[in-house]
């Protein structure tokens, strides 16, 4: 057996044992795909096996990452709630007009998925780290997520049930798709892979993908200050859309200063403290935690959100309600 | 033979503009939204004073985007009843409506609805409203809204804090504003102290923001550490670097990797000894930094990867796009 080929082995063991523990094969599928991602690394197998519970496995969405050369993982794990998050994108705005009627409804479900708070998995302080560095990406400063770059970062994000989040013209066609992106100080290299389920469809799938990019073109031109819509625009027309296998592969490179200046552009217009349900329209809904085992959902005003933030508490309704919402 | 053309071609004019205003009314009461919002954009194109009684009635229009259309429409008429009509809507139900009528009061209702308009910028429980009416203070430019624009630090919404909130006191700060920034380093949400020890380095007198962002070295969180830090560099502070050393040792990576380079920009060749240990650091980004520094003090030993550097990581906050370095 060759070095190269026993991680696969062991992975595919480990699938294996949580096939027969899963009661549906549906249930495995982010991992398997994971597996045919990264066939390359070492150890990182192991360190899945030890983090994953049988739960875990059916993420909506699981986001890797790792330094190839002391690969301590980090798993984010996102699942759609139910019931359905509450409208994020303004149905008249720029964003919603662009995108036209099939994006706009994945694209309210991909947002809600990710602005829920994710499962973290892997070694506490190493968790931490990218915890604040997420948290502040998503507020437009990529400075901390920069500085896990300086050794280039692996991203690997798996969108396992991609039916829910891509428009009509790719749900009944595209079963999975799949990120694999290496961060570096310089320049973020990425590759998307889109899973098709029947092989006479890779070519409809690919002539949709290669129009997307004039889609997301326009919305750089939307969203991004000149400068920078100039030079998108022109990492946009150097990626490539190719065929190989069963699935069609996106790849594209990204110089990284580019991405912090869109990153500034686009942040904040949601920090996730959403108004209403389950609290009155003029009110928001926080988490707020009495202690470990104790958590209520708090209606506030606006003005006293950042207090009860910086408190510990979380924005947006516990997760589990067992207590009435309550008026401050 | 002249002035015979002239008048007939003011005449032809009067008339094309009477067809048109005519055609957009017509338009303005189609039952299809989509046609009034386009009669509402080619409205823009005309004079305000031949728009706005055709303005006035779309404040009430059942749907909330022509309001929101209409309500944006009407920022370019200072008349009495431009304002009047927009003030009911600071009350309507649709946030973009509210965020719209703000921001068109902003632009053409003075000072008069200063009150009102900071209220809203405080407790709006949209982020857009609250948006709009503090980047609004800019346009306003009302000295006495400093204080306004001073507490918006404090609003959890990044876009809000780092933001407008910055739009507004670029446009508003006076002499007072190094000591009404102070007043907020101790605010409780550490977010706002982060950025209070930013604007520290922009605003305020040595003797007023050199002692605050001293104390914000010893914050418990470590990005507030970090950025008054970074604000002592920028600020080329040299007589402040014992105190930024002993964030060399810090328990945080990104706080040591903040020192590293301060130390960098503010030591002399006398602190390479000190530097060292950041070369064998278990965190990357102080060993880069931490070469970075060495090399500029003159160490030609080291060298950082290659394509690091160190400043352009620090490219908080939000406003302005480009770090002002």
């Amino acid at each position: 057996m060759t070095g190269r080929r026993q991680p696969v082995v062991l992975l595919s063991l480990f699938i294996s044992v949580q096939v027969c523990l899963a009661s549906s094969p549906d249930r495995i599928s982010w991992v398997s795909h994971f597996a045919q991602a990264v066939p390359e690394q070492a150890g990182l197998t192991n360190s899945l096996q030890q983090l994953l519970s049988l739960d875990d496995l059916a993420a909506d969405l699981a986001i890797v990452t790792y330094h190839a050369r002391s690969p301590q993982p980090v798993i984010q794990l996102y699942r759609a709630e139910n019931p359905a998050p509450p409208r994020i994108l303004n149905p008249d705005g720029v964003l919603s007009t662009r995108l036209g009627e099939g994006w706009h409804d994945p694209t309210e479900k991909f947002l809600g998925l990710i602005l829920q708070p994710a499962r973290y998995l892997g070694s506490p302080a190493v968790v931490r780290r990218q915890q604040r560095a997420v948290q502040l990406a998503v507020n437009g400063d990529l400075s901390l997520l920069r500085e896990q770059t300086i050794e280039p970062l692996t991203v690997v994000a798996i969108l396992a049930r991609a039916d829910r989040y891509l428009p009509v013209s790719l749900r009944a066609q595209v079963k999975a798709v799949i990120l694999t992106a290496e961060l570096g100080f310089t320049e973020w290299r990425g590759q998307l892979q889109f899973i098709v389920d029947d092989p006479r469809q890779l070519d409809r799938v690919g002539n949709t993908l290669a129009a997307w990019r004039d889609l997301a073109a326009s919305l750089v031109d939307a969203y991004a200050g000149h400068a920078t819509s100039q030079r998108l625009r022109a990492v946009m027309d150097a990626t490539t859309v190719r065929q190989l296998d069963d699935r069609i592969v996106v790849t594209g490179t990204l110089p990284a200063l580019a991405v912090v200046r869109v990153a500034k552009e686009a942040a904040g217009r949601n920090d996730g403290c959403l108004p209403g349900s389950p609290c009155p329209s003029d009110k928001i809904a926080i988490c707020h935690h009495e202690s470990p085992t104790n958590h209520q959902t708090l209606c506030v005003t606006p003005s006293d959100v950042s207090l009860y933030l910086s408190r510990g508490d979380d924005c947006g309704p516990c997760r589990s309600i067992t207590n009435p919402p309550t008026a401050r | 033979m002249l002035r015979y053309y002239a008048i007939l071609l003011l005449v032809v004019s009067a008339s094309a503009q009477e067809n048109r205003l005519d055609r957009l009314s017509r338009w303005l009461r189609s039952p299809r939204a989509s046609i009034r919002l386009e009669a509402l954009t080619e409205l823009e194109d005309l004079p305000v004073e031949h728009a706005l009684p055709l303005l006035l009635p779309m404040m009430t229009d059942t749907n909330a985007s022509v309001r929101s259309a209409a309500a944006w429409a009407l920022r370019r008429s200072r008349a009495d009843a431009a304002v009047a009509a927009l003030r009911p809507l600071l009350k309507d139900d649709d946030e973009h409506v509210r965020a719209a009528a703000v921001g068109a009061l902003c632009h053409n209702s003075g000072s008069a609805l200063l009150s009102e308009l900071a209220r809203l910028g405080r407790e709006d429980v949209s982020g857009s409203v609250r948006y709009r009416a503090i980047s609004g203070l800019a346009v306003i430019g009302d000295p006495a809204a400093l204080p306004v624009a001073v507490a918006a630090l404090g609003d959890y919404s990044a876009a809000v804090r780092e933001r407008a909130a910055l739009v507004a006191l670029e446009a508003l700060a006076d002499a007072t504003v190094g000591e009404q920034l102070a007043r907020q380093a101790t605010h409780e949400f550490s977010p706002t102290r982060r950025l209070v020890m930013y604007l520290l380095f922009r605003f305020g007198e040595p003797e007023v923001a050199l002692p605050v962002l001293t104390t914000g070295l010893k914050d418990p969180e470590p990005l507030v550490r970090a950025e008054a830090a970074l604000s002592l560099g920028r600020r080329h502070a040299r007589g402040k670097l014992p105190s930024v050393l002993p964030l060399l040792r810090d328990d945080d990576d990104h706080v040591r990797g903040v020192a590293a380079y301060v130390v960098g920009e503010l030591g002399t060749a006398g602190n390479r000894e000190t530097l060292q240990p950041g070369l064998t650091d278990e965190s990357a980004f102080v060993r880069a930094a931490t070469a970075e520094a060495l090399q500029h003090l003159g160490d030609a030993t080291v060298k950082p990867p290659d394509g690091f550097k160190a400043a352009e990581l620090f490219t908080y906050p939000l406003y302005p796009a480009k770090a002002r370095r």
